[in-house]
């Protein structure tokens, strides 16, 4: 073995934290792509909205019947009507965004009723006529807290609303960890990425570890280059057109095309082991396969950012001290780039 | 001695030249602003001139390009932001109400909306800030309206031709120039849900000349064509200068889009365009997370067709 710096031992790690990353972003990819199909985002923020609308009852005007005064959603239907919310629609579906400002003016547009001209005391006078509600509480202490102007009540909604659309963000953030788990793990079933296996491949084929440590350099040294307005461990991504007919819906493009490569010639199931063939130690195989995928979905559950960051660091510590065989090569013999040959 | 100084002279002003050609300039654009917009091929504008140049570039290649420039502002837009009028010593109507216009006074402009950082500012240029009243016709900005199709009440569409004049043609940069200079540019797209801002280094290479081969039938959307396409250099039909595919914009009523009526996959056409920045693709990075590095998104707007 040749030392610790440059050994096979670190490029089989930087291999593996390679592939990590890989279907970390893959990962990633599919989780937005099921998030899109559930419209989670969509209606993790019409959880949100029904928490701060609802429970509130319709004011009585005289000549109103009195049932309507029991419908606890009676805000919530207005505010869904209202021609400002309804521009964001999509069809029938739930905006996945909707801003303060949007938010706020609707909604002290609705408390004001539609005769009056939008003004502080049209406010003020809306909020008095509402029956007893949660909003009206709301409102009511916003309005306490704020000055007397249509201006600072309006940014004292769009902050009651941020506040509780942060809370919003933490739900969606938790239901997004699990989707991610759990997508994290099929991928690493359906590809058969068993980390054990891909360590052992790493090891015996220096072909394929060095195209490992070759490409992720490619990947990390893409984010570092001086002249490129890059953030440190963003993860790279570009996009393309799955439908050549299609030029209004490019697709993320998650990994290279040499990246795919390698990434086939280390899954799948061709090389998974032969079960119905074996003789014996098949429960202990089953078992280290097991742990090897579940090894794998933790892995990768941990996402693309984390492994970039990992990668980084020990692409560095590879670069800090390099093996005899890995000199560099005397001028003569280093490739001259193609830019600096038109130079000379 | 002296050879000494005009020696360090030289190394100056060359790490200065290098250090402008690698400024990174940032965007902020409202999201609104990107949904509205990224699938469009043009914009109208109020547009508030406040600085402009009385007659076009003369024309020859690179800067030289026969366009007249403005520099103004405008509500819609909210950026410092630049026009111009392609082939505009032809326009001799626009001119005239380029030249007469009195200060203040704004001009409904309608044009193809471009982003691109050829003039980036050293600041954030964030839209919806107070734009600050230019000082020439060609400040630091990342936005303008160029070609513009309708200047006040005329029709300036039939500037989307080769720019030449009655003895010289503009010369373009070729395909195997301009595109692998595109290609190389590098982008960091940040997402905070109202806004979202692109940081890239500069870019430049205006005007290229290309061949394309459609890869599908134009898609039409409300103010033009949209179609993805390979790109070619004019003195090699065989190799692609990217290797994918990029998209094309057609204004409609323009001569370009005159010349795809009826064209389909695999058809060519001898163009000249310009790159933007192509914001349905940033979008799409947008969504893949909050911080993303990515090739940064373009695509290009068709301004001439060559007669084969």
């Amino acid at each position: 073995m040749n030392g610790l710096f440059g050994s096979t031992i670190l490029d089989v790690a930087v291999g593996l934290i390679f592939v990590y990353l890989l279907l970390a972003i893959i990962c990633t990819s599919l989780n937005e792509w099921i998030a899109g199909i559930l419209g989670l985002r969509a209606k993790t923020l019409a959880l949100g909205i029904r928490q701060l609308l609802d429970q509130q009852p319709k004011p009585i005007k005289p000549g109103d019947p009195a049932t309507a005064s029991t419908n606890k959603d009676w805000l919530i239907a207005e505010f869904y009507k209202h021609p400002l919310v309804t521009g964001m629609k999509k069809g029938d579906d739930h905006p996945s965004y909707i801003p303060a400002r949007t938010f706020a003016t609707t909604l002290m547009d609705i408390v004001s009723g539609p005769e009056a001209q939008l003004s502080y005391a049209s406010l003020q006078a809306g909020i008095n006529a509402l029956p007893p509600g949660d909003v009206k509480t709301a409102l009511t202490s916003l309005l306490r807290t704020t000055g007397s102007t249509l201006a600072e009540a309006q940014k004292s909604i769009e902050t009651w609303f941020d506040d509780s659309m942060d809370r919003v963000s933490g739900w969606y953030k938790r239901k997004i960890q699990l989707n991610t788990a759990i997508v994290a793990l099929l991928l690493a079933f359906a590809t058969n990425a068993d980390t054990l296996r891909i360590a052992t491949t790493l090891w015996h084929n220096p072909e394929l570890r060095a195209e490992g440590v070759k490409l992720a350099e490619e990947r990390a040294e893409a984010n570092k280059n001086g002249s490129e307005p890059a953030a440190a461990n963003a993860p790279t991504v570009e996009t393309t057109y799955p439908d050549a007919s299609d030029p209004l819906n490019p697709k993320m493009k998650p990994v290279t095309q040499a990246e795919r490569a390698f990434l086939t010639n280390l899954l799948g199931w061709e090389s998974a082991p032969d079960f119905k063939n074996m003789e014996s130690g098949k429960t202990k195989a089953l078992l280290l396969m097991l742990l090897g995928w579940v090894l794998t979905g933790i892995a990768v559950s941990l996402g693309a950012p984390f492994w970039f960051d990992i990668l980084n660091k020990f692409i560095n510590i590879r670069g800090s001290g390099k093996a005899p065989d890995e000199l560099p090569k005397a001028p003569s013999a280093t490739p001259i780039p193609a830019s600096a040959e038109k130079k000379a | 001695m002296k050879l000494l100084r005009n020696h360090v002279f030289w190394t100056v002003l060359s790490v200065f030249f290098a250090c402008s050609q690698l400024q990174a300039g940032t965007l902020v654009l409202s999201s609104k602003f990107v949904n509205d917009n990224k699938d469009r091929a043009t914009i109208t504008v109020q547009l508030e001139v406040d600085e402009h140049l009385t007659h076009a570039h003369k024309i020859d290649k690179g800067g030289d390009d026969g366009d007249v420039h403005m520099a103004g502002r405008a509500d819609e837009v909210r950026l410092p932001l630049v026009a111009e009028i392609l082939n505009a010593a032809k326009e001799t109507s626009s001119m005239q109400v380029l030249n007469q216009s009195s200060p203040a006074s704004k001009i409904a402009v309608k044009g193809v909306w471009r982003l691109w950082f050829e003039h980036p500012s050293p600041n954030q240029m964030i839209q919806g800030n107070t734009v600050a009243k230019p000082i020439n016709s060609n400040p630091d900005h990342v936005f303008e309206i160029h070609p513009i199709t309708q200047f006040g009440n005329n029709s300036v569409v039939d500037s989307f031709v080769p720019i030449a004049n009655k003895t010289t043609h503009y010369t373009a940069y070729p395909a195997a120039t301009a595109f692998p200079k595109y290609e190389a540019l590098k982008s960091t797209i940040k997402n905070n849900g109202s806004a979202i801002s692109i940081t890239s280094t500069k870019a430049g290479y205006n005007y290229a000349e290309f061949i394309i081969e459609l890869a599908a039938k134009p898609t039409a959307v409300s103010d033009g064509f949209l179609v993805l396409a390979k790109i070619f250099d004019v003195s090699d039909e065989e190799e692609p200068v990217v290797s994918d595919l990029r998209r094309m914009v057609f204004v409609k009523g323009t001569p370009p889009s005159d010349a795809l009526n009826g064209l389909g996959k695999g058809d060519h056409l001898h163009v000249m365009g310009i790159p933007r920045v192509n914001l349905t693709e940033v979008l799409a990075a947008a969504k893949a997370g909050k911080t993303v590095n990515t090739r940064l998104p373009y695509e290009m707007i068709i301004v001439a067709v060559f007669p084969e």
